[in-house]
């Protein structure tokens, strides 16, 4: 007796509602399972994504072109020139925004303290397109062209140093001749980086400034940010195609600290959904297997009647896929709406300065990815599969006759 | 109606103890009677008991790690500092008198170590470069006993006397300097006037940690005061305790003894990160214990609707012969209990094993060993048997695993011994 698929799916599905509150319980158990692996997936992924905005809204970018030694030796020293008119080798519907920099450490003076720091000659607004300057509150004025002689610093900088907005302040650098140089500036903005450590470290002022200050015309890097991180390694062969004698490197060489973070919460993610599964796991073989022996005499009467043992296989792995199915779909609604619920991100302020340890913001905002959300699904009816496995063994073993005895 | 006055029970069995040592043997016996069911419901407690342990002990063992690691490279467990250098860590607010106190609080019992360090930001110059830095002075004798810093040394030596100095890597780099050279320190000192020493570099530390890496210069205590016009006095009085646990009860009991003038701010003050990151993190772990026993408890409840819907008709028999439904639900919970403790036994051996095994061996961390130095994390992490969840964990899936029996269990109040019989005929 063979019997269509179609009709084997029917009575798997019957057979599931002769127990509603047993199956019922299995399926919110499911629901619970994959509820919660979607909804901590769309978590991580936010932490994922502020790590990735962060490192590359620090000043990194996607890619980065830099003078070979610069990274071990940070100084005017290791620096290179481009044409005025350069204009980024890479597809333009793949840029966000580019811009070049002249990055040197610096000592900042004012009146009262002293403290070192990276000054950061920029093109401000092409920087507002890229880093995190666009986004942060500024108090006071920005920056206002490439030739602005004042300076922006962080608000913490500006406590530590005991000096306000429009206060001067005294930067000394070394100059491209070796030499130190000493110039004044006026504050004319300060950035709040929401406390994270950034304050501290960047003092911007205008590209063209800086470059005359340190007697130079060459600059020390172009960041390029683009529209997504996935064509990082492409445009890093693009510039490196064009820039051979210098460096060119992705926010994941740059930062490799972070990097390694971001590779740590992937595999977060699967430890959690595999230790979900298997306490699953336990319950779902448990109930199956319960159901097979229940029907012992049914399925041996089946058997008898000249069903093939591949339809009873058939009939318990439907069955487990069925259920699965089910709890799955339902889990998915319920992560998903959890993350809704959510969508105004989850409160971490009482633990602010541990959470920006780890990269991440004070809020956290879940994050869903529908390709996460078909791997789940993908991996769920997987397990499903993997799980009817030994219940449909135990279905296979029944014989007809001592069945029927019964 | 009829079968109510059947169900009269006899006052002989009313009156027995629910927990004879028959109904327990009884309960246990009734296990085995399905072992599969039993070995996969003890088995899925058995599994997230080991998994909460497991999880729980990395967790504790890498803390404790991360809290000793950090507290020993330079910050100590408490520091002793002027009521207003935490807000304002200017030269000026110094601790005075800084030589009777070290000694008095050495003569403490619950101390370990104690140093004095006096700090200050200034410029420091190399051949060409200069950068601004942290410039601490430090007593190497004193310092050696409780930081780790001079285990950190990569090149050169760390101090002995004189005019010597050991310097971050990445600072010795930005400055082009190295063992052997000369860096000049120019800052201002206490009274405003300039201070300024040409000191040799005796070696280069790498702590792993950037911040100290990018700004930290240690100079020797002494030439420090005299170049910054300090007395016997300093910024910061650096304390490791012989017991971290009394961190809070020696701080309190310092700042009572030591009045207003100074404040005495432990290690998770200065470094709140720290706290904090174990806070965020054990409130994660604790979110994950409740779903994982959440789910086991779906699975637990199912193995008792099983085992009810199949025994009804021996329940049927018991209620007939005599027997109270509370008396067939006593009997349920206790092969509950026992099927957990199955369970209890089977996470909890299998926990202790792993976790003692790897205690001992330690788990490398390859690549990701570089990152974690930066969380004042080693490269191998040691789990550490965590007793509390050893108790905790077990408690939970107990009391999750009683009341998951207890709502399929409550139909056997509802049974009516001729039913039952007859249905399950």
């Amino acid at each position: 007796m063979t019997l269509p698929f179609t009709l084997l799916v029917q009575l798997s599905w019957r057979n599931l509602w002769r127990h509603r509150r047993r199956n019922g319980m299995l399926l919110a158990a499911i629901l619970v399972a994959v509820g919660t692996v979607v909804f901590a997936n769309a978590v991580i992924r936010g932490y994922q994504g502020d790590m990735l905005n962060d490192a590359v809204n620090n000043l990194a970018g996607h890619v980065k072109v830099l003078a070979p030694g610069y990274r071990a030796d940070p100084s005017i020293d290791k620096s290179f020139t481009i044409a005025p008119d350069w204009q980024p080798p890479l597809d333009p519907s793949l840029v966000l925004g580019w811009t070049s920099r002249v990055r040197v450490p610096a000592v900042i003076m004012s009146e009262r303290e002293t403290r070192g720091v990276q000054l950061v000659g920029v093109d401000p607004e092409r920087e507002t397109l890229i880093s995190f300057l666009g986004e942060v509150d500024i108090i006071g004025g920005y920056l206002e062209g490439p030739a602005d002689r004042r300076v922006l610093i962080g608000k913490a900088l500006a406590e530590q140093l005991d000096t306000r907005l429009g206060r001067r302040i005294v930067m000394i650098t070394q100059g491209s001749d070796g030499l130190n140089r000493e110039a004044g500036f006026r504050i004319v903005g300060l950035y709040d980086g929401e406390g994270t450590g950034v304050e501290k470290v960047f003092v911007f002022t205008g590209r063209e400034t800086l470059q005359a200050l340190l007697d130079t015309t060459a600059i020390t890097e172009i960041s390029v940010r683009l529209i997504a991180d996935e064509y990082g390694a492409l445009a890093g062969r693009q510039l490196a195609a064009s820039f051979s004698d210098l460096e060119v490197m992705g926010w994941r060489e740059l930062q490799p600290q972070i990097a390694a973070m971001f590779a740590f919460a992937d595999a977060a993610i699967f430890i959690w959904f595999t230790i979900m599964m298997i306490a699953l796991g336990f319950g779902l073989i448990n109930t199956l297997v319960t159901a097979v022996l229940e029907r012992t005499r049914e399925l041996g009467m089946l058997r008898a009647l000249g069903m093939r043992p591949r339809a009873v296989v058939a009939q318990v792995v439907i069955e487990s896929v069925l259920i699965i199915g089910v709890g799955l779909v339902l889990g998915l609604a319920v992560g998903v709406w959890l993350v809704s619920l959510l969508d105004e991100g989850i409160d971490l302020g009482r633990w602010a300065a541990g959470v920006e340890m780890f990269g991440m913001r004070t809020v956290l905002v879940p994050r869903l990815l529908v390709a996460d959300l078909v791997l789940v699904a993908i991996m769920t009816m997987i397990f499903g599969l993997i799980a009817s496995f030994y219940p449909a063994l135990r279905a296979v073993r029944i014989k007809p006759l001592e069945a029927m005895r019964r | 109606m009829s079968t109510e006055a059947l169900a009269v029970p006899r006052p002989g069995v009313a009156r027995r103890s629910a927990f004879t040592p028959i109904t327990v043997a009884l309960a246990w016996r009734n296990l085995w009677r399905s072992r599969r069911r039993t070995w996969l419901t003890a088995g899925g407690v058995g599994f997230s008991i080991f998994i909460m342990v497991f999880a729980w002990s990395m967790q504790v063992g890498t803390f404790s790690l991360m809290i000793d690691n950090a507290t020993s490279l330079i910050s100590g467990h408490l520091q002793i500092q002027h009521r207003s250098f935490a807000d304002d860590p200017g030269l000026r607010n110094t601790v005075r008198d800084a030589s009777s106190l070290l000694a008095e609080l050495e003569l403490h019992p619950e101390i370990e170590a104690v140093a004095l360090r006096a700090q200050a930001f200034a410029l420091v110059s190399g051949d060409e470069r200069t950068f601004g830095a942290q410039v601490m002075g430090v007593d190497p004798i004193r310092e050696r006993r409780l930081s780790s810093l001079p285990d950190r040394i990569v090149s050169g030596r760390y101090l002995a006397t004189g005019r010597e100095a050991i310097i971050g890597a990445t600072l010795a780099v930005n400055l082009a300097v190295g063992v052997g050279d000369e860096v000049v320190v120019l800052g201002s000192g206490k009274d405003g006037g300039i201070a300024a020493m040409a000191i040799e570099i005796v070696g280069v530390f790498d702590s792993g940690i950037i911040d100290l890496d990018r700004s930290l210069l240690q100079v020797e205590l002494r030439a420090f005061q005299e170049a910054f016009d300090l007395t016997d006095e300093g910024h910061v009085l650096a304390l490791r305790l012989t017991d971290f646990e009394r961190t809070d009860a020696l701080k309190v009991a310092l700042q009572q003894r030591l009045g207003e003038g100074l404040s005495v701010r432990s290690w998770s003050e200065l470094m709140p990160e720290l706290e904090q990151m174990v806070g965020l993190k054990q409130a994660g772990t604790e979110i994950f214990f409740v779903l994982l026993a959440l789910l086991v408890t779906f699975s637990v409840f199912n193995t008792f609707a099983m085992t009810v819907f199949e025994r009804s008709r021996e329940f049927g028999m018991l209620l007939a012969v005599g027997m109270r439904p509370g008396q067939i639900m006593l009997q349920l919970q206790l092969e509950a209990a026992l099927m957990c403790l199955l369970g209890v036994a089977l996470g909890v051996g299998m926990s202790v094993l792993v976790v003692s095994l790897m205690a001992r061996t330690g788990i490398p961390l390859g690549d990701v060993g570089e990152l974690l130095r930066q969380y004042h994390m080693p490269d191998r992490l040691y789990p550490s048997l965590a007793h509390g969840v050893l108790v905790a964990a077990p408690v939970l899936m107990f009391v999750s695993i009683q009341l998951a029996a207890a709502i399929p269990t409550l139909r056997v109040r509802h049974m009516q011994p001729a039913t039952e019989l007859r249905a399950a005929a």
